[in-house]
């Protein structure tokens, strides 16, 4: 369970400070698939990053699993970002040079795994649809597979939570909606997903759509 | 470890092998760079002693290894300058073309053990291959003292090593001398030191004398700062004046000393220098792959881990460069040198280059290793992911 209790981020910008967060409250239950919706700059992005610690608050705290996500030493912020959290961007974020297996293993390594992660790289690819192109280099993947590699990589320490922000942004409708598919089948695996997006559409396919402005929630509402 | 092999394994890339290159030859001929100068630095403590008439004592300084050549022609020169009634040279070069025996068949032996200070037991290795040494000097030196080409005294090793005694007649090439008696090396300046010791008017011969007689000279007065400070120190104790001459003399290799102790730590900053600016430009291609593995769960230490093993991978190959271009650097830098400032240089840098170049990469590897920890811990991951 994921709860954000009074959560702000201020930024300083010349005299002026600005609140991309402004005391945001939000409870996510595991299981949940909660789209966040909102315009360009209302703050989804800022509250998935500190959700999945790549960003430090300034207020207010997120509590993941009832421990304190400040509280946590930079070796346990490793963890938690190997283990309990996979993050899907926009922009893939891949490793261009790495083969799709080298990728997808990565964080497998990371965590120490360092014999024959075969198993479970390729159910993470399996899962995805991309087992046959394992050995090809990221780089010469299209958009959409190199999302579906992205996600494999989330997948593949069988993290809780899975953080996406716009991972169909950058996808034309046929790769989206392939990507929310996958999405979808996590969830009703088990994985909580929460989800950045600013489309109607990929929002509909959540349980649950979170809607920001201003750095506030202004809507949270539930779909059956 | 295995991890951080086969991340190491997969991540290559075009722009770490430019990198690398660059780092291996700028290391490479800042390290050579650094060695020869810090050996510069340490300057020579061979040593010439005089008496003039009233017995006072002379002492002066040179290089171990070109010593021996000064040192004939020198304190020729300066014996005769002094009046002395002997010199004494020390050189561990001697042999080192010209191999020194007894008869035709008895050659000193290549290991010479010598007893130490507290009984410790020190190995000479008796070079027979000069190195920068003109071959036809060894020939002469010891058996044409300025006083008495009669005869030499050797110290008990070289006697123990060539079963020669007194009266024996040596061969250095093919001068002979006749041996006129076996000294302590270890106590070589308290013979002359103690009262009423005749010195003979002869060429002494020592091995490893640079070494034991300075450094037995440095331990016994710790308080002495520099080498002229403990042949000072050692010419009060014994009761003795030391030349003005010879002082200023002396003096005047401290300030060459001095000169290159500056521009030794000169290189050294600049080097490092050098290598922090290549290090930011590594890191700053690298920010974004950082952050990637940042965000995929690596810890500080495992990205300071991968980047640093590549980075020393590539130091210990600068190392290899650089022992090689030092050789031919040196050479060509202490010839240069020793014609510029008529100073030479000491046999002991063949030592003290893998030394240096060890310590250069020590120094490397840590500044590295804090430095990267420092700037890893701090990046800014969601600006970083933001913008990409
Ligand atoms: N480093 C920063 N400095 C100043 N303002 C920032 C910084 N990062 C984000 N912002 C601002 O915070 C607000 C929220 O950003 P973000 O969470 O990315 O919005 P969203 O993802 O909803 O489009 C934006 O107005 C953005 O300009
Ligand atoms: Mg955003």
């Amino acid at each position: 369970m994921i709860s954000v209790k009074g959560l702000t981020k201020k930024y300083t910008v010349g005299k002026a400070d600005f609140f991309a967060l402004d005391g945001v409250e939000l409870v996510i239950a595991d299981g949940e698939f909660v789209a966040v919706t909102g315009k360009s700059g209302s703050g989804k992005s800022t509250l998935l990053n500190i959700i999945g610690i790549l960003d430090i608050p300034t207020g207010g705290s997120v509590t993941v699993n009832g421990v304190e996500l400040t509280s946590l030493t930079p070796k346990a912020v490793a963890a938690y970002r190997n283990k309990t959290v996979g993050f899907v961007f926009q922009s893939f974020y891949l490793e261009p040079s790495y083969t799709v297996y080298g990728n997808v293993e990565l964080p497998l390594i990371l965590a120490g795994k360092v014999g024959n992660n075969d198993e479970k790289v390729n159910a993470a690819l399996k899962m995805v649809g991309l087992f046959e192109k394992s050995w090809e280099k990221a780089r010469t993947l299209s958009g959409g597979e190199q999302q579906r590699v992205a996600i494999a990589r989330a997948i593949v320490n069988d993290p809780e939570y899975i953080l996406a922000d716009e991972p169909c942004g950058n996808l034309d409708s046929a790769n989206s909606k392939k990507i929310m598919d996958i999405l979808v089948d996590l969830n009703r695996a088990g994985k909580t997903v929460i989800m950045v997006t600013h489309d109607a559409e990929d929002a509909a396919r959540a349980n649950r759509i979170v809607t920001m402005s201003d750095g506030k929630i202004t809507a949270d509402e539930k779909i059956a | 470890m295995k991890k951080l092999l086969k991340l190491i394994f997969i991540e290559t890339s075009f722009l770490k092998k430019t990198l690398a290159v660059i780092l291996i030859i700028l290391t490479a001929f800042g390290a050579a760079l650094l060695a020869v100068l810090s050996v510069l630095s340490d300057m020579p403590r061979g040593m010439i002693a005089g008496i003039d008439a009233s017995k006072r004592y002379y002492f002066g300084l040179y290089g171990g290894e070109c010593f021996a050549l000064s040192a004939k022609e020198q304190t020729a020169d300066l014996a005769a300058e002094l009046d002395a009634e002997f010199c004494y040279g020390v050189a561990d070069g001697i042999t080192q073309n010209t191999e020194l025996r007894k008869g035709n068949n008895i050659f000193l032996s290549d290991l010479v053990t010598i007893l130490g200070e507290n009984e410790d037991k020190l190995e000479y290795r008796v070079a027979r291959h000069g190195y920068f040494v003109p071959a036809d000097y060894a020939d002469k030196l010891p058996f044409e003292g300025a006083s008495a080409a009669s005869g030499i005294w050797i110290c008990n090793e070289i006697a123990n090593s060539l079963a020669a005694q007194t009266g024996d007649v040596i061969y250095l090439g093919d001068s002979k001398a006749t041996v006129l008696g076996v000294f302590d090396r270890n106590n070589v300046f308290g013979n002359y030191a103690a009262d009423d010791v005749v010195v003979p008017a002869a060429w002494y011969y020592v091995i490893g004398a640079e070494d034991v007689l300075f450094d037995t000279l440095y331990f016994t007065y710790p308080t002495a700062k520099t080498v002229l400070d403990v042949y000072k120190t050692f010419g009060e104790t014994a009761g003795l004046k030391i030349s003005g001459i010879l002082s200023e003399w002396m003096e005047n290799i401290a300030v060459v000393q001095t000169y290159y102790s500056y521009l030794a730590i000169l290189l050294g900053l600049l080097m490092l220098l050098l290598l922090y600016a290549l290090f930011s430009t590594f890191y700053r291609a690298r920010k974004t792959q950082m952050c990637r593995f940042k965000v995929l769960g690596a810890t500080n230490t495992a990205v300071t881990a991968i980047y640093l093993t590549i980075a020393l991978s590539v130091i210990v190959l600068s190392v290899l460069f650089a022992s090689v271009l030092s050789v031919f650097l040196s050479k060509f830098l202490l010839d240069l040198c020793s014609r510029l400032f008529t100073v030479s240089y000491p046999y002991t840098f063949r030592a003290w280059l893998p030394l240096s170049l060890l310590g250069v990469c020590v120094v490397i590897c840590i500044t590295m290793f804090v430095l990267m920890q420092w700037r890893i811990s701090r990046l800014p991951i969601a600006a970083e992911v933001r913008y990409e």
